[in-house]
């Protein structure tokens, strides 16, 4: 199997959502925002975006809090530990990719890739 | 396909998502409040002694109004804090969503910060206070004359180190790096694994010295010509190398930080070229012409002059941060839904 591949069948399918990535990217680099933010920052709609927090908060990767701002009712959200791990392995496994592709220009015949934990099964193996 | 195929839509994810993760943090100062901030702080740190000279004596030498001398020193210091809390809880929260950013500084840390600047400060400048004084009560071997002032002097200087370690401590060891979605610890790596790579690494490394090294010595190379410029037309008493000097340091660092501060904004923005360039060239066209205090509060003949520098850094600073918070409303209406 390729190294591509490898990444794509070890990578974390909740975050791995262009979507859900936009939304766990933002909050990874934040303390915390509210539902307004998130929504004029990630350009998604309402619906989408409420879909999108109850599976991440359904993975328990993202915390939600109503509350009120004075007399406005406010969300607030922020990742949890859990999101936050699993973020921070997501964002290895990228970054692993990256460290293919600096090597492959560099000329590195043999790259030196952190492991991967499916490194010895198939590609059908990872999906089954 | 290949085995060892490269494996682009990856390196394109992380691309993306350092765009993602990096949007707080080229946020902070979309409303202009950094600038505002900033620029009511030069003023008042500008402003201050003109207002010491402009009140009767009367008023300093009265218990009950002799405070006054401090509200410009009070503002100055929280002025870089707290305009940017005020405009972002009234104008911005309402119009983009709240966020709290993890290099937020809180009142506790910046008051820890600002203990800490200066009881180092103090450090630095007592023992040259001290060590003159201790040469002049050995040499007047005997005379209790100035022991007082040495005992004095040596306990602000412990009290001062004191602070200095246990406050460098918290403020230092708390700063967070930006969050970023790369990890310069396997890039570094990855780099250093293949001599091609090492060259790579070496050259990436000189051209991001060169970028901000270039710059400031542009910035400074800039004032100096434009200084000393100035020190021609005019007769040579009236402007010192450590006058120019100071006043040169004084307007490059704003520059850079102008720069720094505005960062990509400069693509929206472009009159903040403009002002930039109204930086560095204000101070040594419209300084001379600001009349200094009469009284200077005892300050030194290098730093006196920099009054009118203050003055007018500040108020590009402040007329920056006024305009863009005027197009930021604008273009950013109150949201009428409930954040929920």
């Amino acid at each position: 199997m390729n190294e591509q591949l490898r990444a794509i069948a070890g990578l974390d399918r909740v975050i791995h959502e262009p979507g859900r990535m936009m939304i766990v990217a933002l909050l990874a680099a934040v303390k915390e925002c509210d539902f307004l933010y998130l929504l004029r920052e990630t350009g998604l709609n309402k619906g989408n975006l409420s879909s999108h927090l109850a599976k991440l908060e359904e993975a328990s990767y993202v915390g939600i809090e109503k509350t009120y701002r004075g007399k406005v009712p406010q969300t607030l959200l922020r990742l949890t530990a859990t999101g936050r791990a699993a973020f921070e392995t997501y964002r290895q496994k990228l970054n692993a990719a990256l460290v293919e592709h600096l090597q492959a220009k560099c000329g590195d015949t043999k790259p030196d890739l952190p492991k991967q934990p499916d490194s010895q099964g198939s590609v059908g193996d990872s999906y089954s | 396909m290949k085995d060892h195929a490269v494996p682009l839509s990856e390196i394109q994810e992380l691309a993306a998502l350092q765009d993602r993760m990096q949007r707080p943090a080229r946020n902070v100062n979309r409303d202009g409040s950094f600038e505002l901030g900033w620029g009511t702080a030069l003023l008042c740190a500008g402003f201050g002694p003109y207002l010491v000279a402009s009140l009767p004596k009367s008023v300093w030498s009265s218990a009950w109004t002799s405070w006054l001398g401090f509200v410009p020193v009070l503002c100055m210091a929280f002025a870089p804090w707290g305009i940017p809390k005020i405009v972002q809880r009234f104008i911005t929260w309402p119009r983009t969503g709240y966020v709290a950013n993890p290099q937020d500084v809180t009142l506790k840390q910046l008051v820890m910060l600002m203990v800490f600047g200066g009881a180092l400060g103090f450090s630095l400048v007592l023992p040259f206070i001290l060590v003159p004084q201790i040469r002049e009560a050995i040499s007047q071997a005997g005379a209790h004359k100035g022991l007082h002032d040495i005992i004095l002097n040596s306990i602000k200087l412990l009290v001062c180190a004191t602070l200095v370690v246990w406050l460098g401590r918290k403020v230092i060891s708390k700063r967070q790096p930006l969050p970023s979605a790369y990890d310069p610890v396997i890039i570094k790596q990855a780099f250093k694994q293949s001599p091609v790579g090492r060259k790579s690494w070496r050259q990436v490394r000189f051209f991001i010295l060169a970028i901000f090294l270039g710059a400031a010595i542009l910035v400074c190379g800039a004032v100096f010509g434009l200084i000393y410029l100035r020190k021609l037309a005019r007769p040579f008493t009236e402007f010192h190398w450590p006058q120019m000097g100071v006043s040169g340091f004084l307007v490059a660092t704003n520059a850079l930080l102008y720069l720094m501060a505005n960062g990509v904004a400069f693509k929206q923005h472009r009159w903040k070229w403009l002002l930039l360039a109204i930086m560095l060239v204000g101070p040594i066209l419209a300084g001379p012409a600001i009349p200094l205090p009469a009284s200077q509060l005892g300050m030194s003949s290098t730093f006196a002059p920099l009054l009118p520098v203050m003055l007018s850094v500040g108020v590009v600073w402040f007329l920056s941060g006024a305009a863009t918070l005027m197009w930021f409303i604008w273009h950013n209406p109150p949201s009428s839904e409930p954040s929920a």
